[in-house]
């Protein structure tokens, strides 16, 4: 819930797409979360005990209310509306409730763009390669994650998964300061990740010095092999 | 109604156009914040570079104490932080001190920068022929910060880029700029010497004159994929190190839901 909810979904590292393998793993998980997104507390940020404050702007909101509007249209079933929320005594704030979509395809705008809001959509296939596929075809690799009890299934996940922050029953798995912090494929241009190890590297350029200092009683003669090619 | 400032060479400076700074609970406009033109930019950039001889040469330690004091700061002052946070971006108060304390860590880890820059040294690689690398800051380096994360993910960056002995200039995002600011004057107030982090406000001809910019060593950007793309062109181009990070779409694969209530007892 948190992972998909939290911070309104404002975050690189949300989750936006849970892939069910089997129906009765997605039948089971809609109707535990439609309760939870039910009771999903919203108000304005500074408010204390909140589960989601607004969205940024009120352009952003209306991109995230186009992305709802355009998974609707393509087919896919909206089982949580959020839309049309007000929060008393901020009817001018940028608020959507919890969205929840199940039955998206992949070739659905909702499944294959960056929504950045409040918006969870539920994918069904039939195995875990395939969910393995459906990730590994996909534009961006920011994060991913599994959940299971299956130590086989999670070891083949993590190795041949195209994503550059893997969870394992760990829905955000964004590394600590000492790790560092990247996407692949095209969530991130460059050759290093952000903080940690990587950061020492991307703000400094090596040198690499090699020093002699000869003692004075040495005679110096014309070199004309590498220094390391002898004695 | 006030205005958000830059920070350049450790004195507080406005522009002559401003943007509006939006709560976006109530949709008001509740502040301004600089916009910067390309002058001012060309003045973050000119003092940060006055700045960077004296701090290449300041040992790491000492680098690092700054830091040390850093921390502390950032930790006294988190309550007012995250207020601001979640009156300009809107998340929760408790999921912006989550930011802010995973903004932290990496101060934390930046304090550990004299065991991180100690190189590599080989003796005797030829008679009578030592050889090392040494791990040397760039120069002034930039950073352009998205709105979703104010308060963290600049510190992703600059404290390990400071640390490291680069001058820096900051550029957030302008729909929430005062967190990060706010941020940037602790490491001010840390005993960071004028010039060493600067702070422009603004758009895209803030980020364009960065981006062009000679003296402009290594740009670390986070946003959207096609801004990322655009910025690791434009920058690559003009030579500099460039990281951008763009957009995602996270998936979360269940195989199978629990089949208990309530965890087994041992």
């Amino acid at each position: 819930m948190g992972a998909a909810y939290g911070s309104c979904g404002e975050r690189c590292m949300a989750i936006s797409v849970a892939v069910c393998v089997g129906d009765e793993t997605a039948d089971r998980l809609v109707e535990t979360m439609l309760p939870k997104i039910a009771k999903l507390k919203v108000g304005p940020g500074t408010d204390k005990g909140l589960d989601m404050g607004p969205l940024v702007t009120a352009e952003h909101r209306d991109k995230v209310l186009g992305f709802i509007e355009d998974g609707v249209n393509a087919g896919a079933s909206l089982v949580a509306d959020g839309r049309g929320l007000t929060v008393a005594g901020h009817e001018e704030g940028y608020f959507v409730g919890g969205c929840l979509f199940d039955n998206v395809t992949a070739d659905m705008r909702i499944s294959q763009e960056e929504i950045l809001g409040p918006v969870l959509c539920v994918v069904r296939v039939g195995s875990l390669d395939d969910a393995m596929h459906l990730i590994n075809d996909h534009e961006y690799g920011n994060g991913t994650c599994l959940f299971t009890r299956d130590g086989e299934a999670a070891r083949r996940f993590t190795d041949g998964i195209e994503v550059g922050m893997v969870g394992v029953n760990v829905p955000l798995p964004v590394p600590v300061a000492y790790h560092s912090f990247g996407g692949w494929k095209r969530s991130l241009f460059g050759d290093l990740h952000a903080y940690g190890p990587d950061a020492v590297r991307f703000y400094t350029r090596r040198k690499a010095v090699s020093q002699r200092w000869p003692s004075v009683s040495e005679a110096t003669r014309a070199e004309f092999s590498f220094p390391t090619n002898q004695r | 109604m006030s205005v958000v400032s830059h920070l350049i060479n450790g004195e507080l400076l406005e522009s002559q156009r401003t943007l509006d700074v939006t709560n976006p609970s109530t949709g008001k406009v509740i502040r301004h914040v600089a916009d910067a033109s390309a002058a001012d930019v060309e003045r973050a950039i000119a003092a940060a570079q006055a700045a960077f001889p004296a701090w290449r040469d300041t040992p790491p330690a000492k680098r690092a104490q700054v830091m040390y004091r850093f921390k502390q700061l950032l930790e006294e002052h988190a309550e007012r932080l995250v207020r601001l946070v979640s009156e300009e971006h809107g998340k929760t108060v408790e999921d912006a001190m989550g930011e802010l304390k995973r903004g932290i860590e990496n101060v934390e880890y930046a304090c550990g920068v004299p065991e991180l820059l100690k190189g590599e040294y080989s003796h005797n690689v030829g008679p009578g022929i030592d050889a090392w690398s040494n791990f040397q800051p760039l120069g002034v380096v930039a950073g352009i910060t998205p709105f979703n994360f104010p308060a963290m993910v600049p510190l992703w960056m600059y404290p390990m880029a400071i640390a490291c002995g680069n001058t820096f200039i900051l550029k957030p995002s302008e729909k929430d700029p005062s967190a990060a600011m706010a941020v940037a004057e602790l490491l001010q107030e840390a005993g960071l010497p004028k010039g060493v982090m600067n702070v422009i406000h603004g758009g895209r001809e803030a980020v364009e004159t960065l981006l062009d910019a000679k003296a402009v060593k290594a740009i670390s950007f986070v946003g959207s994929t096609p801004v990322a793309e655009a910025i690791y062109s434009r920058g690559s181009a003009a030579g500099k190190r460039v990281q951008a990070l763009g957009g995602a779409k996270n998936h979360a694969v269940i195989l199978r839901m629990p089949t208990w209530k309530t965890p087994p007892t041992p």
